[in-house]
């Protein structure tokens, strides 16, 4: 076992590479090197800032708010804006069809959306960083179980 | 006595030198051709790493420059997206990919 935040990141890379057709399973988990033309377009998935609280005294339970971003990188010349988009839409569809990740949470809410660009190379590049907030519960002595 | 920046740019824009055949306008230029691949970041964990083309050549070779032209250098067609004229003769073009 794992980590439930390790379980949640493997969940959303896995469902992504399936359901966002339109990056060619080019879902990385935690990248940190440089995507060349040629990985484009891709899908990044980080796992953030996590925030928890103790929710009841007797089992001692946890409940967290994890911050999970999406980036969508593209590069075109033309329609770079609607091609993001259309990205954003599998993803948004995608996890909203699996809301508890299997289980492992209690809830995906999309909490907010950013959309960069940049037109210094051969071709303009966009980048769409999707954040969720995902709530999930665990122990304070098993934090390898969602709750 | 003036400086002969006509005849330096004329020597340093030459094929037969630094610098390639551009078809633009109707007709060809010279000028030098760089594309080196750069990292792009705008606003992602990682960067993207791409190619740059940018094109230098003499400002009167393109008294009409103007966005959405096209330039095509080694049989690839690129468009002016922007330019900088430095003041002494040259232009650097920066161009899209088509």
């Amino acid at each position: 076992m794992s980590h439930v935040r390790q379980q949640i990141r493997d969940r959303i890379a896995t469902i992504l590479t399936s359901g966002v057709t339109l990056v060619s399973s080019r879902v990385y988990k935690t990248r940190v090197y440089p995507l060349s033309q040629a990985k484009l377009p891709a899908v990044t998935v980080y796992v953030g800032a996590e925030s928890s609280i103790l929710m009841t005294m007797g089992v001692k339970t946890l409940m967290r708010d994890l911050e999970v971003s999406i980036d969508v990188y593209e590069n075109a010349n033309a329609s770079l804006d609607d091609n993001l988009d259309a990205i954003a839409v599998q993803i948004e569809e995608t996890i909203g069809a699996d809301f508890t990740l299997n289980g492992l949470a209690k809830q995906s809410v999309l909490t907010s959306t950013s959309i960069d660009f940049s037109g210094e190379t051969e071709q303009p590049v966009g980048i769409a960083r999707l954040t969720f907030t995902i709530r999930y519960i665990t122990s304070v002595d098993d934090v390898e179980s969602a709750r | 006595m003036a400086i002969p920046f006509a005849a330096d740019l004329a020597a340093i824009f030459n094929v037969n030198e630094f610098a390639a055949a551009v078809t633009y306008s109707g007709g060809t230029i010279n000028g030098i051709f760089d594309n080196d691949t750069v990292p792009v970041s705008a606003g992602g964990f990682v960067t993207v790493h791409q190619e740059q083309p940018r094109l230098t050549c003499r400002t009167v070779d393109m008294p009409s420059i103007a966005e959405d032209q096209s330039m095509v250098i080694g049989g690839v067609t690129y468009k002016v997206r922007a330019w900088i004229h430095d003041g002494t003769g040259s232009t650097s073009v920066q161009l899209e990919k088509q």
